[in-house]
Protein backbone atom coordinates (compact mmCIF):
# COMPACT_ATOMS: atom_id res chain seq x y z
CA UNK A 1 0.00 0.00 0.00
CA UNK A 2 2.67 2.54 1.06
CA UNK A 3 4.67 2.16 -2.17
CA UNK A 4 1.24 2.40 -4.51
CA UNK A 5 0.47 5.66 -2.50
CA UNK A 6 3.58 7.13 -2.97
CA UNK A 7 3.72 6.50 -7.14
CA UNK A 8 0.10 7.92 -7.11
CA UNK A 9 1.47 11.05 -5.43
CA UNK A 10 4.24 11.36 -7.44
CA UNK A 11 2.20 11.16 -10.96
CA UNK A 12 0.26 13.81 -10.15
CA UNK A 13 2.77 15.95 -8.73
CA UNK A 14 5.39 16.01 -10.99
CA UNK A 15 3.72 17.63 -14.12
CA UNK A 16 1.27 20.04 -12.23
CA UNK A 17 4.38 21.97 -10.35
CA UNK A 18 5.32 24.07 -13.11
CA UNK A 19 1.92 25.19 -13.97
CA UNK A 20 1.12 26.28 -10.39
CA UNK A 21 3.79 28.51 -9.92
CA UNK A 22 2.26 30.50 -13.03
CA UNK A 23 -0.82 30.40 -13.42
CA UNK A 24 -3.84 31.16 -10.99
CA UNK A 25 -5.47 27.91 -9.08
CA UNK A 26 -9.27 28.63 -10.53
CA UNK A 27 -7.91 28.31 -14.48
CA UNK A 28 -5.44 25.66 -14.17
CA UNK A 29 -7.47 22.98 -15.57
CA UNK A 30 -8.05 24.76 -18.49
CA UNK A 31 -4.84 25.84 -19.01
CA UNK A 32 -2.50 24.45 -21.97
CA UNK A 33 -1.14 25.98 -25.36
CA UNK A 34 -4.17 26.95 -27.04
CA UNK A 35 -6.14 28.56 -24.37
CA UNK A 36 -3.49 30.86 -23.63
CA UNK A 37 -2.75 32.03 -27.26
CA UNK A 38 -6.26 32.95 -27.55
CA UNK A 39 -6.51 34.71 -24.37
CA UNK A 40 -3.30 36.92 -25.61
CA UNK A 41 -5.22 37.86 -28.89
CA UNK A 42 -8.35 38.20 -26.92
CA UNK A 43 -6.30 41.07 -24.76
CA UNK A 44 -5.13 41.70 -28.47
CA UNK A 45 -7.88 42.62 -29.10
CA UNK A 46 -9.60 44.39 -26.31
CA UNK A 47 -6.74 47.07 -26.34
CA UNK A 48 -7.54 47.51 -30.29
CA UNK A 49 -10.15 50.30 -29.87
CA UNK A 50 -8.59 52.49 -27.78
CA UNK A 51 -7.88 54.17 -31.59
CA UNK A 52 -6.25 57.00 -32.55
CA UNK A 53 -9.73 59.38 -31.39
CA UNK A 54 -8.73 58.27 -27.81
CA UNK A 55 -5.10 58.04 -28.25
CA UNK A 56 -5.32 62.12 -29.34
CA UNK A 57 -7.63 62.65 -26.07
CA UNK A 58 -5.09 61.38 -23.71
CA UNK A 59 -2.24 63.27 -25.06
CA UNK A 60 -4.30 66.03 -25.66
CA UNK A 61 -5.22 65.97 -21.50
CA UNK A 62 -1.55 65.97 -20.90
CA UNK A 63 -0.98 68.51 -22.73
CA UNK A 64 -3.16 70.41 -20.88
CA UNK A 65 -1.86 69.74 -17.81
CA UNK A 66 1.17 71.50 -19.33
CA UNK A 67 0.14 74.60 -21.06
CA UNK A 68 -3.10 75.60 -19.37
CA UNK A 69 -1.93 78.97 -18.78
CA UNK A 70 -4.80 81.57 -18.47
CA UNK A 71 -3.47 84.22 -20.79
CA UNK A 72 -4.72 87.37 -21.86
CA UNK A 73 -3.78 89.52 -24.76
CA UNK A 74 -3.13 93.39 -23.72
CA UNK A 75 -6.15 94.34 -25.97
CA UNK A 76 -8.79 92.13 -24.04
CA UNK A 77 -7.51 93.26 -20.84
CA UNK A 78 -7.33 96.77 -21.67
CA UNK A 79 -11.03 96.29 -22.89
CA UNK A 80 -12.26 94.84 -19.61
CA UNK A 81 -10.22 98.51 -17.70
CA UNK A 82 -13.60 100.31 -18.70
CA UNK A 83 -16.29 98.00 -17.03
CA UNK A 84 -17.70 98.53 -14.21
CA UNK A 85 -16.31 96.30 -11.35
CA UNK A 86 -13.23 97.64 -12.74
CA UNK A 87 -13.49 101.52 -11.61
CA UNK A 88 -14.67 100.51 -8.11
CA UNK A 89 -12.50 101.42 -5.45
CA UNK A 90 -10.74 98.27 -3.52
CA UNK A 91 -11.79 97.88 0.05
CA UNK A 92 -8.85 98.10 1.44
CA UNK A 93 -6.54 101.03 0.12
CA UNK A 94 -4.14 101.95 2.45
CA UNK A 95 -4.12 106.03 2.32
CA UNK A 96 -0.84 107.39 0.80
CA UNK A 97 0.14 109.75 -1.60
CA UNK A 98 0.06 107.81 -4.35
CA UNK A 99 -3.18 106.54 -3.96
CA UNK A 100 -5.87 108.47 -5.27
CA UNK A 101 -9.60 108.71 -4.22
CA UNK A 102 -11.09 108.50 -7.33
CA UNK A 103 -10.46 106.20 -10.10
CA UNK A 104 -8.49 108.27 -12.45
CA UNK A 105 -9.63 107.51 -16.28
CA UNK A 106 -7.81 105.38 -18.59
CA UNK A 107 -8.33 106.70 -22.02
CA UNK A 108 -5.33 104.18 -22.46
CA UNK A 109 -2.61 106.63 -21.86
CA UNK A 110 -3.41 108.74 -24.34
CA UNK A 111 -2.10 112.09 -22.49
CA UNK A 112 1.27 109.93 -21.90
CA UNK A 113 1.67 109.15 -25.39
CA UNK A 114 0.92 112.37 -26.86
CA UNK A 115 3.09 114.01 -25.00
CA UNK A 116 5.97 111.19 -25.93
CA UNK A 117 5.33 111.80 -29.25
CA UNK A 118 5.55 115.26 -29.08
CA UNK A 119 8.57 115.22 -27.34
CA UNK A 120 10.04 113.03 -30.02
CA UNK B 1 25.11 90.26 7.30
CA UNK B 2 22.79 89.34 10.26
CA UNK B 3 19.62 91.35 8.93
CA UNK B 4 19.87 89.39 5.89
CA UNK B 5 19.29 86.38 7.93
CA UNK B 6 16.60 88.29 10.07
CA UNK B 7 14.43 88.77 6.93
CA UNK B 8 15.09 85.28 5.65
CA UNK B 9 13.71 84.65 8.85
CA UNK B 10 10.77 86.56 9.39
CA UNK B 11 9.75 84.85 5.91
CA UNK B 12 9.60 81.64 6.80
CA UNK B 13 7.52 82.27 9.71
CA UNK B 14 5.14 84.04 7.70
CA UNK B 15 5.33 81.50 5.00
CA UNK B 16 3.43 78.77 7.64
CA UNK B 17 -0.19 80.77 7.87
CA UNK B 18 0.11 81.37 3.89
CA UNK B 19 -0.57 77.97 2.56
CA UNK B 20 -3.96 76.81 3.60
CA UNK B 21 -7.12 78.68 2.57
CA UNK B 22 -8.22 81.50 4.89
CA UNK B 23 -7.31 81.88 8.57
CA UNK B 24 -10.29 82.09 11.08
CA UNK B 25 -11.84 85.49 11.45
CA UNK B 26 -10.17 85.70 14.91
CA UNK B 27 -6.74 85.29 13.09
CA UNK B 28 -7.85 87.28 9.86
CA UNK B 29 -8.53 90.57 12.35
CA UNK B 30 -5.36 90.41 13.86
CA UNK B 31 -3.29 90.23 10.79
CA UNK B 32 -5.01 92.86 9.12
CA UNK B 33 -3.69 94.87 12.13
CA UNK B 34 -0.26 94.13 11.55
CA UNK B 35 -0.45 94.86 8.07
CA UNK B 36 2.08 97.68 8.23
CA UNK B 37 4.71 95.42 9.11
CA UNK B 38 5.16 94.05 5.80
CA UNK B 39 3.07 90.88 6.85
CA UNK B 40 0.66 91.30 3.97
CA UNK B 41 1.77 87.66 3.23
CA UNK B 42 -0.28 86.93 6.43
CA UNK B 43 -3.40 88.31 4.69
CA UNK B 44 -6.09 86.08 3.77
CA UNK B 45 -6.18 84.96 0.41
CA UNK B 46 -7.71 86.94 -2.28
CA UNK B 47 -9.94 85.25 -4.97
CA UNK B 48 -11.55 86.58 -7.87
CA UNK B 49 -15.14 87.66 -7.82
CA UNK B 50 -18.24 86.58 -9.42
CA UNK B 51 -18.24 86.42 -12.53
CA UNK B 52 -14.73 88.01 -13.02
CA UNK B 53 -11.80 87.07 -15.28
CA UNK B 54 -9.14 84.81 -12.94
CA UNK B 55 -5.66 85.40 -13.61
CA UNK B 56 -3.45 82.82 -13.64
CA UNK B 57 -1.48 83.57 -10.80
CA UNK B 58 -2.78 85.81 -7.75
CA UNK B 59 -0.13 89.39 -7.45
CA UNK B 60 0.42 92.07 -5.04
CA UNK B 61 1.46 95.72 -5.53
CA UNK B 62 4.28 97.45 -3.22
CA UNK B 63 5.16 100.45 -3.10
CA UNK B 64 8.74 102.05 -1.96
CA UNK B 65 10.13 105.37 -1.38
CA UNK B 66 13.44 106.42 -0.09
CA UNK B 67 13.26 109.01 2.53
CA UNK B 68 15.00 112.20 1.07
CA UNK B 69 17.83 113.67 3.15
CA UNK B 70 19.19 109.94 4.33
CA UNK B 71 21.78 108.24 2.85
CA UNK B 72 20.66 104.72 1.43
CA UNK B 73 22.93 102.91 4.04
CA UNK B 74 21.22 103.37 6.65
CA UNK B 75 17.12 102.81 5.65
CA UNK B 76 16.13 99.13 5.26
CA UNK B 77 15.03 98.04 2.06
CA UNK B 78 12.56 96.21 3.69
CA UNK B 79 10.99 98.27 6.16
CA UNK B 80 10.36 101.42 2.64
CA UNK B 81 8.70 98.11 1.05
CA UNK B 82 4.81 98.74 1.58
CA UNK B 83 2.02 96.32 0.41
CA UNK B 84 -0.56 98.39 -1.31
CA UNK B 85 -3.24 95.36 -1.79
CA UNK B 86 -3.16 92.01 -3.76
CA UNK B 87 -5.36 90.85 -6.54
CA UNK B 88 -6.35 87.87 -8.46
CA UNK B 89 -8.82 88.61 -11.22
CA UNK B 90 -8.78 91.50 -14.29
CA UNK B 91 -11.37 93.28 -12.68
CA UNK B 92 -9.11 93.90 -8.99
CA UNK B 93 -6.11 94.45 -10.59
CA UNK B 94 -7.69 97.12 -13.19
CA UNK B 95 -9.54 98.70 -9.84
CA UNK B 96 -5.65 98.83 -7.95
CA UNK B 97 -4.34 100.32 -10.71
CA UNK B 98 -6.90 102.95 -11.41
CA UNK B 99 -6.52 104.08 -7.78
CA UNK B 100 -2.88 104.64 -8.15
CA UNK B 101 -0.87 107.48 -9.69
CA UNK B 102 0.86 106.72 -12.66
CA UNK B 103 4.81 105.92 -12.39
CA UNK B 104 5.65 109.08 -14.47
CA UNK B 105 3.35 110.81 -11.91
CA UNK B 106 5.78 110.12 -9.34
CA UNK B 107 8.36 112.45 -7.43
CA UNK B 108 11.78 111.62 -5.91
CA UNK B 109 13.61 107.70 -5.38
CA UNK B 110 10.55 105.60 -5.48
CA UNK B 111 9.45 102.24 -7.15
CA UNK B 112 6.24 100.64 -7.89
CA UNK B 113 6.51 96.69 -7.63
CA UNK B 114 4.10 94.11 -8.89
CA UNK B 115 5.27 90.76 -7.99
CA UNK B 116 3.48 87.44 -7.26
CA UNK B 117 1.51 86.89 -4.19
CA UNK B 118 4.11 84.88 -1.84
CA UNK B 119 7.44 86.62 -3.29
CA UNK B 120 8.43 90.09 -1.36
CA UNK B 121 10.37 92.28 -3.92
CA UNK B 122 13.46 91.64 -2.45
CA UNK B 123 16.79 89.83 -3.64
CA UNK B 124 16.95 87.33 -0.74
CA UNK B 125 13.37 86.14 -1.29
CA UNK B 126 13.78 82.26 -1.78
CA UNK B 127 11.96 83.25 -4.82
CA UNK B 128 14.35 85.37 -6.14
CA UNK B 129 18.11 84.40 -4.83
CA UNK B 130 19.05 82.46 -7.58
CA UNK B 131 17.58 84.89 -10.20
CA UNK B 132 18.15 87.46 -11.72
CA UNK B 133 16.54 90.67 -13.55
CA UNK B 134 16.25 92.23 -17.09
CA UNK B 135 16.85 96.24 -16.61
CA UNK B 136 15.96 98.84 -19.56
CA UNK B 137 16.47 102.14 -18.71
CA UNK B 138 14.00 104.72 -19.90
CA UNK B 139 14.39 108.44 -20.26
CA UNK B 140 12.32 110.45 -18.77
CA UNK B 141 8.21 110.64 -20.30
CA UNK B 142 8.67 107.09 -20.97
CA UNK B 143 7.96 105.14 -17.87
CA UNK B 144 4.23 105.20 -17.48
CA UNK B 145 3.45 104.02 -21.23
CA UNK B 146 6.37 100.79 -21.16
CA UNK B 147 5.40 99.66 -17.33
CA UNK B 148 1.56 99.55 -18.37
CA UNK B 149 2.75 97.33 -21.39
CA UNK B 150 5.21 95.43 -19.18
CA UNK B 151 2.55 94.66 -16.37
CA UNK B 152 -0.56 93.51 -18.99
CA UNK B 153 1.85 91.24 -20.72
CA UNK B 154 3.28 89.91 -17.17
CA UNK B 155 -0.43 89.01 -15.85
CA UNK B 156 -1.77 88.12 -19.22
CA UNK B 157 1.05 85.80 -19.40
CA UNK B 158 2.63 86.43 -22.24
CA UNK B 159 5.79 85.62 -21.36
CA UNK B 160 5.84 82.02 -21.88
CA UNK B 161 8.02 80.98 -19.33
CA UNK B 162 6.39 78.08 -16.88
CA UNK B 163 6.89 79.54 -13.40
CA UNK B 164 9.76 81.26 -13.96
CA UNK B 165 8.60 85.27 -13.36
CA UNK B 166 8.44 86.79 -10.10
CA UNK B 167 7.39 90.04 -10.05
CA UNK B 168 8.17 93.46 -12.26
CA UNK B 169 9.83 96.61 -11.27
CA UNK B 170 9.23 100.43 -12.58
CA UNK B 171 11.83 102.76 -10.72
CA UNK B 172 11.80 106.61 -10.90
CA UNK B 173 14.95 108.25 -10.36
CA UNK B 174 16.40 111.62 -10.81
CA UNK B 175 17.41 111.75 -14.79
CA UNK B 176 15.69 108.32 -16.13
CA UNK B 177 13.16 105.97 -15.19
CA UNK B 178 14.00 102.16 -15.31
CA UNK B 179 11.92 99.07 -15.51
CA UNK B 180 13.06 96.25 -14.97
CA UNK B 181 11.17 92.02 -14.79
CA UNK B 182 12.88 89.66 -11.98
CA UNK B 183 12.96 85.62 -13.12
CA UNK B 184 13.61 82.94 -10.87
CA UNK B 185 16.86 81.22 -12.73
CA UNK B 186 19.47 83.48 -13.70
CA UNK B 187 21.58 80.43 -14.98
CA UNK B 188 18.57 79.57 -17.53
CA UNK B 189 19.82 81.07 -20.50
CA UNK B 190 17.13 79.77 -22.56
CA UNK B 191 13.92 81.47 -20.22
CA UNK B 192 16.07 84.69 -19.79
CA UNK B 193 16.44 84.79 -23.95
CA UNK B 194 12.66 84.27 -24.41
CA UNK B 195 12.10 87.09 -21.80
CA UNK B 196 13.95 89.83 -24.00
CA UNK B 197 12.47 88.71 -27.09
CA UNK B 198 9.12 89.34 -25.27
CA UNK B 199 9.80 92.17 -24.00
CA UNK B 200 11.21 93.93 -26.99
CA UNK B 201 7.38 92.50 -28.69
CA UNK B 202 5.29 94.18 -25.90
CA UNK B 203 7.27 97.47 -24.96
CA UNK B 204 7.70 98.66 -27.99
CA UNK B 205 10.78 100.50 -27.39
CA UNK B 206 12.88 102.91 -29.33
CA UNK B 207 15.17 101.23 -31.15
CA UNK B 208 18.68 102.25 -29.36
CA UNK B 209 17.49 101.06 -26.03
CA UNK B 210 20.01 98.65 -24.26
CA UNK B 211 18.68 95.96 -22.63
CA UNK B 212 21.01 94.49 -19.84
CA UNK B 213 20.65 91.31 -17.43
CA UNK B 214 21.83 91.50 -13.86
CA UNK B 215 21.96 88.73 -11.81
CA UNK B 216 20.46 89.05 -7.97
CA UNK B 217 23.77 88.10 -6.44
CA UNK B 218 25.58 90.13 -8.55
CA UNK B 219 23.15 93.56 -7.13
CA UNK B 220 24.18 92.00 -4.35
CA UNK B 221 27.67 92.19 -4.77
CA UNK B 222 27.51 95.47 -6.24
CA UNK B 223 25.97 96.87 -3.56
CA UNK B 224 27.80 95.80 -0.79
CA UNK B 225 30.52 96.55 -2.69
CA UNK B 226 29.40 100.41 -2.88
CA UNK B 227 27.97 100.94 0.48
CA UNK B 228 30.99 99.05 2.07
CA UNK B 229 28.83 97.50 4.47
CA UNK B 230 27.40 95.54 6.66
CA UNK B 231 23.68 95.46 5.50
CA UNK B 232 22.84 94.15 2.01
CA UNK B 233 19.23 93.95 2.80
CA UNK B 234 18.94 97.68 2.82
CA UNK B 235 18.41 100.72 0.78
CA UNK B 236 19.16 100.44 -2.94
Amino acid sequence: MEVSRRRILQKHLEPARPLRRCVPADTEPNINAATCAQALRAEEEHETPIGIEQFCKIVNLHKKKEVARISYSRDVLLGLSSCPEAMKKPPFLPEHPIVLMEARDFGPLTHHEMRWNGGN
Amino acid sequence: MNNKFDALKDDDSGDHDQDQGSPKDSEKEKTEDEDKDQNSSKRKMVVPGAGEHPLQYNYTFWYSRRTPGRPASTQSYEQNIKPIGGFASVEQFWRFYSHMIRPGDMTGHSDFHLFKEGIKPMWEDDANKMGGKWIIRLRKGLASRCWENLILAMLGEQFMVGEEICGAVVSVRFQEDIISIWNKTASDQATTARIRDTLRRVLNLPPNTIMEYKTHTDSIKAWVDFHGLVNPSGGR
